[in-house]
Parts: structure tokens; sequence; C-alpha cells
């Protein structure tokens, strides 16, 4: 049974604390300016609260950009979902994405090839270091 | 047995209770693929986005993917605005 999503977020980093398990979403963003195009982006985390699904899942997560309608990012694993009860905090560390261009782009969330969440982010080019 | 309420300070916030699945290429729980082709499905959810971004669900000049029927897709999607 495929769960539920109650967030979708994108932060610059997330931690975690050792004792309580506690998560902290640093920096979460809505864009991002680059030195320069096409560049590298720095490593960033997508974060997903999963409940009310059971079971082995296969996740995709991709990054398309929403101009030319162009896949510039996709990653797979596996989730297993103990129960319907548990909700299960996702967090994927993605790193060495490529963007080419400016604009908006959208990352989303699918499980066994269902959609289950998507949250845009837009591109700019930064104005030189202050 | 103490009378007194605990104060503030006495809250502890915890998650042990939720599971958290972290995943990353650099752990080997992530694997990286090459760019999937793309799907009626995925193009007519990329074409309703897109309207809130650009204006228009598909850009000047697209050529939908083989197969992919785009007259249809258009149908679906709340474009141009009703006057």
């Amino acid at each position: 049974m495929l769960p539920l999503v109650r967030g979708l977020y994108l932060a610059e980093r997330v931690e975690v604390d050792p004792v309580s398990r506690n998560l902290t979403l640093v920096n979460c963003f809505r864009g991002l300016r680059m030195r320069q195009l096409p560049g590298v982006v720095q490593p960033f985390s997508v974060v997903a609260y999963l409940a009310n699904g059971v079971g082995a899942f296969e996740v995709l997560v991709r990054i398309d950009r929403m101009d030319t309608f162009a896949e510039v990012f996709r990653a797979r694993t596996r989730l297993n979902l103990p129960d319907r009860l548990t909700e299960v905090r996702f967090v994927l560390q993605l790193a060495g994405c490529v963007l080419s261009a400016t604009g908006e782009y959208s990352v989303s969330l699918w499980l066994d090839d269902e959609l289950l969440a998507q949250t845009p982010f837009n591109v700019r080019v930064a104005l030189e270091a202050q | 047995m103490n009378s007194q309420p605990a104060g503030p300070s006495d809250t502890v916030f915890e998650s042990l209770e939720s599971p958290l699945v972290l995943v990353s290429e650099a752990d080997g729980t992530l694997t990286r693929c090459e760019p999937g082709p793309m799907t009626a499905e995925n193009l007519l959810r990329l074409m309703r986005e897109r309207i809130k971004y650009y204006g228009s669900p598909i850009p000047d000049g697209y050529v939908p993917p083989p197969g992919i029927d785009l007259d249809a897709l258009l149908k679906q999607v709340p474009w141009p605005p009703a006057a």
C-alpha cells in the first residue's frame, strides 16, 4: 500500500540529533543561485515524511526542467515501510546534480512508478560576490 | 511524590519511534540513473505545472516524443484560461 506524503522539502542539509533522532532541516529553500551555468549544485537533501503505507517500494527521485521538460537528474533506491501506523522520515542526499539553465525546476518523488509528491525550485545566476 | 509541576526545561523532544531512512550515493544506497523516456503521464504533470511559471503548458515549437498524443494532453490542462 502506497504511503501518503505529509511533506516534501528541499534543504541545504539535514542534521540528525544522535540521541533524540530529531531532524533539523537547515536552509529549506525555494531557489538556487549559481555562480555560473552550467554548474554542479552543492549537495542538498530532499526530505519526505511518509505515512499510512506498508511494503517494499522502489523509489525514484527526479528533477525536471519546467521550461523544456528536460530531465536533469534521476536516482533510485529501495524503501521498506514497516506498517501503516508508523511515519517514516525519508531523507535523500543528492549530489552531483548539474544544471545548465536558469528557470523553474520540479523535484518529484515516485514510488513504484506512482507520483507521490513534487515541489518546485528556481535557478538563477548569482550576481558577483558582494 | 513531588507536588511541583515540571518546568519547561524538563521537556525532552525526541523522535525515537519514527524510523529515519537516510540514503545517498556516497553510502551506496542511492543509485544515479540515466534519464528515462518521457511518458504521457509525466508530460501531463509537467504541462500542468509549467502553466504556473511560464503561462503556457508547452514551450513554443515543442515536439512530443513519439507515441504521445500532444493534442489529447492539451485538452486535459486548464489552458488557455477561460475568458
